[in-house]
């Protein structure tokens, strides 16, 4: 034996004896269930995953930047390399910033990684969800993640707003001051809400560490917690699963044993474990496994997929490593939220272009176009409600409360552990556009003023189109959305005369399920 | 496509691409921050292509959307490349074959492939082919390179288009050197398992 195999096997040994001392303390083997659970290989069910290392990196560059960070608006005199600040009285969070991002070695790339992984986490939640709703992959068992996942959608929203007016420049002071007019707007307790989000009257001294806190600890428990419910649910129900192309046939009677030898050597050794005989046959079968029979294309007592470890494993790796090149180039090439051309907070001027972060662009197109009579103060008990509190706060949460409870509208009394094809499910789907293109023309309302420059005119003439647009488009698309669907299905019916499950919104037929998924993806 | 994608498409693309028109028209060109020099070697914006100095949180937002389209294109493209390469044509070999060739006689898979709810449906050898030590060893040489180059990048002058050039050539070399071993060298399989409930 050389020296290197010696050196091998010692390294073997020591492994070994560790790995006995942990699983001794720790029953490793007990989570070895986990190692083999079945992921289905699609490729739109990699969206969850990128929301999940998009938070990885949050936390991991947030790190970094909370190394340097100081939550204070205390003034100080800047001495760091911008040219244009230098000798200046200013917040030191502002500061603070700045100096993260000029003069600290991968500052400027940690700050924009963190900025554009924020914006990548929310979008591909978004999208994830979407996937989710137009397949059908809410529906019973499932509604109580795709209540988790509405949540954790809210909280990623939350999480970014919150870090938006860290820097405490003038853009983001301003448009943070949006939601904390919306927290007052509250009746009965918007003073209350107020003090405990922002610390007071805004912008105080208590704003940016409350935000800091809720930034930095508060909220990410909170994801990190919702995260963990959502794959605990995930793991105990498993993934749903797009619809088989064939049946896949069992390990008895497709992959048995074909040598005598190997089949010999896997039953005397009755370890359960697929054996490969000497002959270069695949052999998988045991007595234990033969027994099984070929799980049928409509099974869903079953899930077929990719093994956790290695495989899917490997796959995630692909996903972590291309989630990191993207915001990588992100980060190398496009500036997000530039501090330093923007300036310190001025409680006395107010910048020319005010607007929040994409993902409440909507939230704020409710608040241009909702007219002045929604204010009204309750007769009797003289409660004053706003049109802030009617569109800022009344409306989203409307809106977030029907996506919530979306799973118990369109309500399924049995299992369904397969994904349907959007196009089978006419009403469903012509929701789903509808609410698609309410929320991008709400949006589109909350830049009625780069609206109004891009054609010309002024938000006077554009915010009566944007209203009629957002009550009659959606509207209207459902309704096309609906009727060509239905034509579809009515088609279909005529053709085989099965839609049942069609009309109602279920898994479709076997038969013209598969052709359809295939075609769309 | 069908005709019906093609209408659901259609609708969602009308109202789109207006918002991302309005939304583009966000901030007007700025002038660039200057770096005193006697005060920092670092040279953070110094670039390699010229690029805004600032984006409105509109544009953040189309920018957003574009690169997650992409970043879930090219996955696609990865993913079916990995899920073909490892499994043998439609011509020679089918899912579940019993003929599939093992080359070492070894045991197929881990012990936790296989429970009372879990068994293999679907096994391929790896190919061990050479073209997969190449490709293996090509990119891990370009992701040690990049690595170098990043972290030289850290030592001299921190820019940040460069650290932005060396971190994607560095992630996508790690990412297709995880995709070149996972199509020529781990085996292909898929487990069955009862959900239990």
């Amino acid at each position: 034996m050389s020296r290197i195999d010696r050196l091998a096997d010692r390294a073997t040994e020591v492994g070994t004896r560790a790995y006995d001392w942990t699983d001794q303390r720790f029953d490793l083997d007990s989570g070895r269930e986990f190692l083999g659970k079945a992921f289905p290989a699609e490729d739109s069910f990699l969206l969850g995953e990128i929301a999940l290392f998009c938070f990885l990196i949050l936390i991991l560059t947030g790190l970094f930047l909370g190394m340097f960070f100081e939550p204070s608006t205390s003034d100080v005199e800047y001495e760091g390399s911008v040219d244009r600040y230098q000798g200046e009285e200013m917040p030191e969070a502002f500061v603070s910033v700045l100096h993260i991002t000029y003069d600290i070695p991968f500052g400027m790339f940690i700050r924009r990684m963190h900025h554009w992984a924020a914006h990548l986490f929310v979008a591909s939640i978004g999208l994830h969800m979407l996937r989710v709703f137009f397949t059908g992959a809410y529906r019973n068992p499932r509604e109580p993640n795709w209540v988790v996942g509405t949540g954790l959608a809210g909280l990623a929203m939350g999480a970014a707003y919150t870090g938006y007016a860290l820097p405490f420049d003038e853009f983001a002071a301003t448009a943070t001051s949006i939601g904390y007019n919306l927290a007052i707007s509250v009746p009965v307790v918007g003073d209350v809400l107020g003090k405990a989000f922002f610390g007071g009257e805004f912008p105080s001294s208590a704003t940016i560490p409350r935000l800091y806190f809720l930034h930095v600890l508060v909220i990410p428990v909170a994801i990190a917690g919702l995260l963990g419910v959502h794959m605990a649910i995930l793991l105990r129900q498993k993934h749903t699963e797009a619809p088989r192309d064939d049946d896949v046939p069992a390990p008895g009677e497709a992959t048995v044993v074909e040598s005598e030898t190997a089949a010999e050597s896997n039953v005397s050794g009755d370890t359960g474990d697929p054996v490969v005989g000497d002959g270069g046959v695949t052999a998988v079968g045991t007595d234990d496994h033969r027994g099984r029979s070929t799980v049928d294309r409509d099974d869903d007592s079953v899930v077929v997929g990719l093994p956790a470890f290695p495989n899917q494993a490997a796959v995630s790796a692909v996903v972590f490593f291309l989630t990191l090149a993207t915001l990588s180039t992100l980060a190398g090439f496009l500036p997000v939220h530039n501090i330093a051309e923007y300036g310190p907070n001025n409680p006395a001027g107010t910048p020319e272009l005010i607007m929040p972060d994409w993902f409440l662009m909507w939230v704020y197109g409710f608040l241009k176009l909702l007219p002045s009579w929604t204010s009204f103060t309750v007769p009797v008990v003289g409660i004053h409600v706003s049109a802030e509190f009617v569109g800022g706060v009344l409306m989203p949460a409307l809106v977030f409360g029907a996506i919530a409870v979306w799973p118990f509208v369109d309500y399924h009394d049995e299992s369904t552990h397969f994904t349907a094809n959007p196009l089978a499910r006419p009403w469903q789907t012509a929701v789903g556009v509808a609410a698609i293109q309410f929320v991008m023309i709400a949006s589109i309302a909350g830049m009625n003023n780069l609206l109004g420059r891009a054609v010309g005119v002024g938000t006077e003439v554009v915010n009566p189109i944007l209203t009629v647009a957002l009550l009659v488009v959606p509207v209207g698309s459902g309704l096309v959305v609906y009727r060509v669907l239905r034509g579809s299905a009515a088609d279909t019916d005529g053709d085989d005369g099965d839609t049942d499950a069609v009309a109602d919104g279920g898994t479709p037929a076997a038969d013209d399920r598969a052709p359809e998924v295939s075609d769309d993806g | 496509m069908r005709r019906e994608t093609i209408v659901v498409v259609c609708l969602l693309v009308a109202v789109l691409l207006p918002m991302w028109f309005v939304a583009l028209h966000g901030e007007p060109p700025s002038e660039e921050i200057e770096i005193d020099q006697s005060v920092t070697e670092m040279r953070p914006l110094q670039e390699i292509v010229d690029t805004p100095n600032k984006l409105a949180p509109s544009q953040v937002g189309v920018i957003v959307w574009v690169a997650l389209f992409g970043l879930v294109a090219l996955l696609t493209a990865v993913h079916r490349f990995m899920n073909d390469a490892v499994r043998p044509d439609d011509g020679e070999q089918t899912a579940g074959d019993a003929e599939s060739p093992v080359a070492d006689g070894g045991q197929v898979g881990l012990p936790w492939l296989w429970t009372d709810d879990r068994w293999v449906v679907e096994y391929h050898d790896a190919s061990d082919a050479m073209e997969g030590i190449l490709a293996m060893g090509g990119l891990t040489v370009l992701a040690i390179v990049f690595a170098a180059l990043f972290t030289g990048e850290y030592l001299t002058l921190a820019r940040t288009q460069y650290f932005g050039v060396y971190a994607t050539g560095m992630f996508l070399s790690l990412a297709l050197l995880t995709v070149a071993y996972y199509a020529w060298f781990m085996p292909h399989v898929e487990v069955a398992e009862r959900r239990g409930h």
